[in-house]
């Protein structure tokens, strides 16, 4: 299904711009619209949830808090709407990892930028717990960058359902890529079929009018990742499409090694699915 | 974005010609590749006959299954003729194993509904299937050869699985003359659930699907029973639905509505997770 309908989350502190700007640039390639979402999540939790949805003239700094979100969504709206570009605003008074989850519904793709933004952490989005509750594909864009031009995409090949649900999800994008590799990392007792299995997905992307696709196997470094991240550097990928393994456990997101490394570590924009 | 290839479980097993059939319609609709599969796993030693010990059975077993198998894959041939990429998979493996590990291949799988005891080691497990495969299933009732879903149901509750399934079933969605959202509504949480619909619904509309009724259930127990008598009253072609389950001691355990639509609706359910 192509991408008509895009999510940005926008931070109440940095410079507009970076993974912003990168969410721009697509909403143009795909001529989607673009949803900016900025939360902040008032300090007491046992406000009543018609407070929330109608701050009262009486409470200051409800009032206040949306005032600033809304300032931020006019600063939004001014930066980035163009007559072709369609942009949207939503303020809303929840932790921003809630908040963006939550109207993810509406959108297609999300786009959230990196770790380490803001030291708040009522205003702090978490890029993997967004991840593990959008039930949409997430785009994590490093801090560093603020443009994306997915030419050269690598799939991260696990056989397993994040790794299918994000190959799908990410069909918009290979089709307009240059060149795209599947890379299956073997780990200990998956060796058999591996490169049947990179070839199969490479079918299935043939089918969906992907052009260009190569195949690797590689194996195991110490470190998982290592693999992988010699891969981008040694091929000059743009974009790194990968499957989000993890779960909650009492009411906390554990993640998979592989993917808590990759969004710590990584320096290009990648696209999870869970 | 459309169905660009199908999967169909194609089996000796209760209306497996009928499932075809349908998945023939349906590929040739979307001129779709499509991928037939079917797996057959050993007997157990207790339940095969004769001799139980050594390699020479399973040698001659696994020749049997293989042979058995090319003869499935010819009539999946012959009766999936019209269809322009039509390709076989059959493999002495679990059915169910199988099916999950090859559904990477498909855009859509399509499989009936579990059976009896007999079929333990031909048939698959449909909620292993949903939970593992990544892959949107479309589940089939026994004895249905058609689908052409221009009524489509989406049972909506606003979860993962929910968004998946929404999402997966566009392609469907934009052939519907009606697609009526039922959304599954918690007492105290009408006005969010106001919002999430009126979300989707701008969402569908974006994808070119145009939301003909929105609707509210409001029911705490037997959700699945209302939601298959909203759908028969409705005369809906499809259900499409999340379908949840997580795991308890390795064992997939399901949500007690995904578990009732997959026994008792004699619609077409297309389940997402």
């Amino acid at each position: 299904m192509p991408y008509v309908s895009l999510l940005v989350h926008v931070d109440l502190e940095d410079q507009l711009g970076g993974h912003v700007g990168v969410a721009a640039d697509l909403a143009d390639l795909f001529r989607a619209r673009l949803i900016g979402v900025a939360g902040w999540a008032p300090m007491s939790v046992f406000l009543a949830q018609e407070a929330l949805d109608n701050p009262g003239v009486g409470d200051f700094h409800l009032q206040d808090m949306k005032t600033l979100l809304d300032q931020r969504g006019k600063e939004f709206c001014a930066a980035f709407g163009t007559p072709e570009r369609k942009v949207e605003w939503r303020s809303i008074l929840d932790f921003p990892t809630e908040a963006v989850a939550r109207e993810a519904r509406s959108a297609d793709l999300v786009i959230v930028g990196g770790i380490a933004q803001s030291k708040d952490p009522f205003r702090r989005l978490d890029p993997g717990g967004t991840i593990l509750k959008a039930g949409r594909p997430v785009l994590v864009v490093p801090k560093h960058l603020a443009k994306l031009s997915p030419k050269r995409i690598a799939i991260a090949w696990k056989d397993a359902r994040e790794a299918r649900r994000a190959v799908c999800d990410a069909l918009p994008l290979l089709e307009k890529a240059e060149s795209v590799v599947v890379v299956e990392v073997l780990e200990e007792g998956s060796s058999n079929g591996a490169s049947h299995r990179v070839k199969d997905v490479a079918k299935y992307l043939t089918r969906h009018r992907v052009e260009i696709i190569t195949e690797q196997v590689r194996p195991a470094d110490v470190i998982p990742i290592n693999s992988l991240l010699r891969l981008i550097e040694s091929e000059n990928i743009d974009l790194l499409v990968a499957g989000a393994y993890g779960h909650s456990r009492l009411g906390e997101w554990v993640f998979g090694g592989v993917t808590r490394d990759l969004l710590a570590e990584i320096q290009i924009c990648c696209l999870f699915s869970h | 974005m459309s169905f660009a290839a199908l999967m169909v479980h194609f089996d000796t097993g209760p209306s497996s010609h009928q499932r075809l059939r349908l998945a023939v319609d349906l590929a040739i609709g979307f001129e779709a590749a499509l991928i037939g599969i079917a797996g057959r796993s050993y007997l157990p030693p207790f339940l095969a006959d004769g001799d139980t010990g050594g390699t020479e059975r399973k040698n001659g077993e696994q020749q049997e299954m293989t042979r058995a198998l090319a003869e499935i894959g010819e009539k999946f041939h012959a009766a999936a003729k019209q269809v322009t990429h039509a390709e076989w998979r059959g493999t002495p493996d679990d059915a169910t194993n199988l099916i999950v590990r090859e559904a990477r291949a498909a855009d859509l799988v399509i499989i009936g509904r579990k059976h009896g005891l007999e079929q333990q080691y031909y048939g698959l497990d449909p909620g292993v299937t949903i939970v593992r495969c990544g892959r949107p299933v479309l589940l089939v009732p026994d004895r249905i050869d058609s689908l052409d879903p221009r009524r489509i149901v989406v049972a909506w509750k606003d979860t993962r699985e929910s968004r998946r399934a929404v999402r997966d079933a566009i392609p469907l969605l934009k052939r519907a003359n009606q697609v009526i959202i039922v959304e599954i509504c918690e007492h105290g949480a009408e006005a969010q659930s106001l919002q999430s619909v009126n979300d989707l619904g701008d969402y569908l509309l974006q994808h070119d699907v145009t939301v003909t009724r929105k609707a509210y259930l409001h029911t705490e127990l037997a959700v699945a029973d209302e939601l298959v008598r909203f759908a028969e009253d409705e005369r809906a072609d499809l259900i499409v639905a999340g379908g949840y389950g997580h795991s308890r001691l390795g064992e997939w355990a399901f949500g007690g509505v995904t578990r009732r639509l997959l026994g008792e609706s004699r619609i077409c359910g297309l389940f997402s997770h």
